[in-house]
């Protein structure tokens, strides 16, 4: 569905343009219809880069982006923006992932308006929000308020509603959990994972939480520094990680894990 | 919120009453003798006949103490009476409702000026950040905030009225005549609102919600008028108040230089003519109007959601 190759990404680190900074190197990757690639590294090792990359909300320095069979790489704004419908993101920040300005009802509505799929405000359009807030989760009084007026969670169910009322080919979850705490953590990645088997979009699912993304990932690839560094079905990266980083990063996880165990048991 | 709009009212007073006393004291204390002059005034070839004066000065008041005096204008005041013109006999409210008209209609043909220029051009500014669209607005506004606004009304009669002869140089005819001192005055209050609306734009298009609305596939244009616009609505209220009470006090030198009728060219010849009653009253009005516009503005404030992020505190 989408596939990635030798993307990279860098900017000039001064006026002269003499001296560059990477912050994505040479990645390539692709994911199939309906399945879930989970992306796994520290913060600010050019994860987020390559989340805008993959949605193209950026042009990458080198590499070439297919989608559905089309190279995007390098489609104009305008031929771009026809095709958003198909590419969706969430964002990790649950507080400015909205418009304060805007309600509820009318954030998750405009992209369907945007793409004429409903008319403003008709019965339809009603509809269809209806159905997408039970299936995320909200209820219909949430519609007509603020993001400001709901939770970190109840937010993200919006976006997710968001995300899904256009039935999109590719999602790409920028950290859509980590600012949530661990039960709404849950529901909301089970929303996720029974609309991809509804829907059968590919996904990328970014996050510095190795537990999150076992849960939902078919397979895990493990960044560093702007790199790609091993990729693989989710029990062989996590059992046997390949390479120095992948086991700092397990020993960590599993260190958590037991301390995690110990407080529970005790 | 009726308690803070409540307690803004009643903060009026106090200001309004220390205008009242500046404004009195500064004609009080400025050299000359107001019953001479209005003696010159009515009676031009009567010499200084000291019985006549006597008279003037006893019509005036002018050697009661310096508080019976204030206080017999302030009365006059609260009962909607300022005097009379020296000059004219007419009473100065009547000069003052006469001309405060083109005073208002001046300022906000600048204001909207200064909100188109300043809102389009910060916006390509903030649009096209760091290419050279974006410099060359940059050198421009600073370049008109260090130009006087008489020397941009010179050269705009210049271009405008002696060369290309669209606009008249002077005078007030129609409406059309507000286009060339408006623009005058939008364009020299417009640099801040630029640099406003560049820093706001360019600080909202890192939120989340921006990167959302490009995913949905909005243009960019749609964006800012979507979703951007909303949210940096509350520091443009706050330049758009501070521009207006800035406009209304420049309006004095527009207006001389183009001959409108408005309260500025008469207070600037009551000044010169020593009209004590006109320069007292409007002064006094002046400062009035700029405290009601602040006034006006926390109001507004308080009807614009709080919790909006504020960016006005950010470089202006």
């Amino acid at each position: 569905m989408i596939a990635l190759e030798n993307i990279s990404k860098s900017y000039r680190k001064n006026i002269f343009g003499n001296q560059r900074t990477d912050i994505v190197k040479d990645v390539t990757f692709n994911i199939q219809k309906g399945e879930t690639l989970g992306l796994i590294g520290a913060s600010g090792c050019g994860k987020t880069t390559l989340a805008k990359i993959a949605t193209r909300l950026m042009k990458p320095t080198t590499g070439q982006i297919e989608f559905d069979g089309n190279d995007i790489t390098a489609v104009s704004e305008t031929e771009m923006r026809k095709m958003r419908q198909q590419i969706q993101i969430m964002f990790q920040n649950p507080e400015s992932a909205l418009n304060p300005r805007i309600k509820i009802y009318d954030s998750i509505a405009e992209i369907m308006r945007i793409h004429k799929i409903h008319k403003k405000n008709t019965a339809d359009e009603k509809r269809k929000v209806k159905e997408l807030i039970d299936i995320v989760g909200l209820q219909e009084e949430h519609l007509l308020r603020y993001p400001g007026e709901l939770s970190g969670g109840q937010v993200q169910r919006a976006v997710l509603a968001r995300v899904l009322s256009v039935e999109p080919k590719f999602i790409v979850a920028d950290e859509p959990t980590s600012m949530l705490d661990v039960s709404v953590q849950a529901q909301i990645l089970k929303i996720l994972k029974d609309a991809q088997k509804e829907y059968q979009f590919a996904c990328l699912f970014i996050s510095h939480n190795i537990g999150v993304v076992k849960a939902v990932s078919d397979r895990i690839a493990i960044m560093n520094e702007g790199m790609i560094l091993e990729e693989g079905e989710v029990n062989s990266i996590i059992d046997a990680p390949k390479t120095e980083f992948g086991k700092a990063l397990m020993d960590n996880y599993y260190a958590d894990f037991y301390v995690e165990l110990d407080r529970v048991a005790n | 919120m009726k308690k803070i709009i409540i307690n803004r009212v009643l903060m009026i007073l106090p200001t309004v009453i220390t205008i009242a006393f500046l404004a009195f004291s500064i004609m009080y204390f400025s050299p000359g003798n107001p019953a001479e002059i209005l003696m010159r005034y009515r009676n031009p070839e009567g010499g200084t006949d000291p019985a006549a004066l006597a008279h003037y000065e006893e019509m005036l008041g002018i050697n009661d103490p310096f508080l019976t005096q204030f206080e017999n204008w302030g009365a006059g005041i609260l009962t909607g009476d300022f005097g009379e013109s020296f000059k004219t006999g007419n009473p100065v409210t009547e000069e003052f409702f006469y001309r405060i008209g083109y005073t208002l209609m001046l300022s906000f043909t600048g204001l909207a000026f200064s909100l188109v220029i300043g809102i389009t051009l910060g916006f390509l500014s903030a649009e096209f950040k760091d290419s050279w669209l974006d410099n060359l607005l940059r050198f421009t506004q600073s370049l008109k905030m260090s130009i006087p606004s008489f020397w941009l009304a010179l050269f705009f009669i210049y271009i405008f009225s002696t060369q290309l002869r669209w606009f008249s140089a002077f005078g007030y005819n129609s409406p059309k005549d507000l286009i060339l001192p408006g623009l005058v005055l939008g364009l020299s209050n417009s640099s801040r609102m630029v640099r406003l609306v560049r820093t706001c734009i360019l600080e909202e298009k890192g939120s989340g919600y921006v990167y959302t609305a490009r995913v949905k596939g909005l243009s960019e244009i749609q964006i800012f008028f979507k979703h951007i616009l909303k949210n940096i609505t509350l520091p443009i209220i706050t330049l758009t108040g501070v521009s207006l009470v800035s406009m209304i006090g420049g309006s004095l030198i527009i207006e001389n230089i183009f001959g409108l009728p408005g309260i500025g060219t008469y207070l600037v010849s009551a000044i010169v003519a020593k009209d004590y009653p006109v320069s007292m009253g409007f002064l006094f009005a002046y400062g009035v109007i700029i405290v009601f516009i602040n006034l006006f503005i926390d109001i507004v404030y308080q009807f614009v959601d709080p919790r909006v992020r504020d960016c006005a505190n950010a470089e202006i």
